[in-house]
């Protein structure tokens, strides 16, 4: 019975497939290491869309520990740049969990991991041909448009201070036209006054050809009465427009003193400033740094919630399969990443910091575990920096929280705002940070505080901005000591934004409104004291010339006045007209001896 | 060489006129039964496959059966899923159930699948009915219908060559 029961194996085939199953597992015992090397190479390049390169890779499959040595994953936006890099990875693997199709990390640990580092090499994917997508940050236009109002501000305020408002000033141009006016007008009059006493001069010669020769001169006697009467009027004339030059020295002072008034209004006009808007400035100091990681941290949710979704769809896929695969006690998902430890050096404020935790609750399907993903890392060293990423994908709805504290977080110099406009450096420091950031779906909710002390300040010297403003922002900003920043996040993962609550900007605008309106007040009032000045040396001017002239015209009139009335004297009371004889006798007694 | 290309048209030979005794083609046909009604992605088709060929069966009846009942298969899955499902459902068994769930192995032979449990329900349903009609077409058949191919000398031919190939006269 036994040798049938033997009889029925055939031996003969038998044995040679038991000989190929042992070499089959001998190949797959040696061959397992390479087979998963280029799974995790090609999974990792599908996953990320860049160059994922491998040192060494070792496995214990008696044990189920897998260990990593120099894994380099490349950065798909940038191509010399790498995602991360890891010294050492070491990963226990559940064995029985594999057995199940499953694969789960039980327990395992990162050394030496590194993010966002240089590679010598492309990491681009010589089969990729997807684009780089280059769109602006969401958050650029909000920026752009705070930082071109608050730098168009100071641009306007520069340029009207640097302008030269003397031309379009009315005192100067006023007091000039005087001069000129007057000017023409003393020739006139010094030349009315000449032709008049030439005048009375040829009217003596006249009558003196008369009285020696009566009866042939007889006849222009009425003539010569007319001139006499003409030459007397416009002596009047004369006289009366030289006694009303102390008037007409009223009027142009009175004119001046108008004009002065209206370029003091002007110039107070051009010297006025709209308040500079502190939010605006808070923006436009404080939004490009927000802005910068606020972007990133949503890239990075992105990028992460995209590589989640991709699961979703491979568990769908193997559900059309035949029949139904049913599973007995709690579900499980296909990958679980239990608990595993992580080294990591990262760069914060210009300088590499060394942080330990843990990465928690990694999972295929995570509405099949108890716990949220956690990533929990704490800084070695003097700085105490916190950071807890919880990620909760169980529910409908996918929730992620950010924390990250640190109370002495060395913050660089840098160099706020547009340098081409307006820019103001800021010196390092140490400053108070605290981030708390979530999302629910797609709505970002959060908070950022910020409180620095010892802030210093300072405004960059450009040759677009007025040199006196520069200086007098110096001095204004001197004041600032301390800043204290609440950022209120809000809007979607896609399209985030952020309120700045600061008194960094109220103070600062406060600060270089007061300060341009005070530059702007001595400006202008140092060009109305140049007015004033000039206005006053020409009243001045015109006064001694009118005086002088007066007296000068006077006393040339006055001759020609006792001449003219000499000779009106000879018409006789009344006007009578002149006679022969009363000319010889007149003439020769009173005039004509002279 | 020559019969190794030969081996397909002597093997459907030997199916017909081959001296394995009606039992061994009825098991051979019963396994390859199983073969062609079981989805095939896991190790219990697998451990079937290995049974038909490890066993002293007649292995090309088993191959004939397999395709044969491998579309058969493909019309019985809706009943296959029913039929599985209870099986997975019903409550006396369910402390078998997980503890082969919970099993290092079960994973692989797919038996907490559906269309899987279901067919091998129909299998072994099927086996002794099958197992009858292909024992009784072995005995009322195979022999008249070995005398009717020997007649043919192609028949003959692969037939010496098949009993070459086992005394070990190999071309």
């Amino acid at each position: 019975m036994g040798d049938r029961r033997l009889n029925i194996i055939r031996w003969k085939y038998v044995a040679p497939r038991l000989l190929l199953l042992a070499m089959l597992a001998g190949t797959v015992r040696f061959g397992c290491d390479p087979l998963l090397e280029w799974m995790i190479v090609t999974g990792g390049q599908s996953a990320t869309g860049a160059k994922v390169e491998l040192g060494e890779l070792t496995t214990w499959i008696k044990a189920g520990k897998l260990e990593l040595r120099d894994l380099q994953v490349a950065n798909p936006e940038s191509v010399l740049r790498n995602l991360f890099e890891a010294e050492h990875v070491v990963l226990q693997i559940d064995s029985f969990a594999l057995l199940h199709n499953r694969i789960v990390v039980s327990n395992g640990a990162i050394t030496g991991l590194q993010l966002d580092t240089l590679r010598s090499t492309s990491g681009e994917l010589a089969t990729s041909d997807a684009a780089i997508e280059e769109a602006p940050s969401a958050l650029d236009p909000l920026l752009a448009k705070a930082g071109d109002l608050a730098s168009d501000w100071l641009d306007s305020a520069s340029q009207r201070l640097d302008a030269d408002f003397v031309d379009q000033l009315q005192t100067p141009h006023i007091a000039e036209n005087l001069g000129k006016k007057w000017k023409a007008q003393s020739e006139s009059l010094r030349s009315r006054a000449e032709q008049l006493k030439q005048r009375g001069q040829k009217l003596a010669d006249e009558f003196r050809d008369i009285k020696k020769n009566p009866l042939r001169g007889v006849e222009r006697l009425p003539e010569l009465h007319a001139e006499l009467k003409s030459n007397q009027q416009e002596l009047v004339d004369l006289q009366k427009e030289i006694q009303g030059l102390p008037q007409q020295a009223k009027n142009d002072r009175q004119a001046l003193s108008t004009a002065r008034q209206q370029d003091e209004d002007f110039l107070r006009q051009q010297f006025e400033f709209d308040q500079l808007d502190g939010d605006n400035l808070t923006q436009v100091l404080l939004g490009q740094t927000v802005a910068e990681k606020l972007q990133n941290a949503c890239d990075w949710i992105t990028w992460a919630r995209k590589r989640t979704a991709g699961n979703s769809t491979k568990e769908l896929a193997a559900q059309r399969s035949r029949g139904t695969t049913v599973t007995f006690g709690r579900a499980r998902p296909q990958f679980e990443l239990q608990h595993i430890g992580v080294e990591l050096t990262a760069p914060i404020a210009g300088r590499e910091l060394q942080f330990v935790g843990y990465l928690s609750g990694v999972s295929s399907a995570p509405q099949l575990l108890e716990e949220p993903a956690r990533l929990e890392l704490a800084a070695l060293g003097d700085i105490p920096v916190k950071l807890l990423v919880v990620s909760d994908h169980r529910g409908r709805v996918p929730r992620d929280e950010l924390h990250f504290a640190c109370p002495t977080l060395p913050i660089g110099g840098q160099t706020l705002g547009n340098d081409e406009k307006l820019a103001i450096e800021l010196a390092p420091g140490m400053a108070d940070l605290s981030v708390d950031l979530q999302l629910d779906g797609e709505t970002l909710l959060g908070q950022i505080t910020f409180t620095q002390e010892k802030f210093q300040l300072t405004p960059v010297a450009n040759s677009r901005v007025n040199q006196h403003l520069t200086t007098i922002l110096g001095e204004a900003l001197s004041s600032i000591q301390e800043v204290q920043a609440e950022v209120k996040l809000a809007g979607t993962l896609n399209k985030p934004q952020f309120k700045i609550n600061s008194s960094l900007g109220e103070q600062l605008a406060q600060e270089i409104s007061t300060a341009v309106v005070k530059l702007a007040r001595a400006r202008g009032e140092a060009l109305l004291a140049d007015t004033t000045a000039t206005m006053n040396d020409q009243l001045e001017k015109l006064s001694t010339a009118r005086s002088n002239l007066q007296q000068e015209l006077l006393a040339n009139l006055g001759e020609n006045q006792k001449l003219f009335e000499d000779l009106a004297n000879l018409s006789g009371p009344g006007g009578r007209g002149l006679s022969v004889p009363q000319l010889s006798s007149r003439l020769g007694r009173e005039i004509l001896r002279k | 060489m020559f019969s190794f290309f030969l081996r397909p048209i002597r093997q459907f030979a030997q199916a017909l006129v081959a001296n394995d005794s009606p039992r061994q083609v009825a098991w051979g046909f019963v396994l390859g039964m199983a073969i062609g009604l079981v989805p095939k992605g896991n190790l219990l088709a697998v451990l079937l496959g290995m049974l038909l060929v490890g066993m002293r069966v007649n292995k090309p009846v088993g191959l004939m059966g397999a395709g044969l009942f491998t579309c058969l298969g493909l019309v019985l899955d809706p009943l296959a899923h029913r039929i599985g499902s209870s099986v997975l459902t019903w409550q006396v068994l369910r402390p078998l159930h997980e503890s082969l769930f919970e099993s290092a192995i079960s994973p692989w032979l797919g038996l907490n699948n559906t269309v899987v449990l279901g067919q091998l329900a129909i299998a072994f349903y099927l086996t002794y009915p099958t197992y009858w009609l292909a024992h009784q077409f072995s005995l009322r058949v195979q022999a008249r219908l070995s005398r009717w191919l020997m007649r043919f000398r192609a028949v003959r031919l692969l037939r010496g060559a098949e009993i070459g190939t086992q005394w070990g006269i190999d071309g």
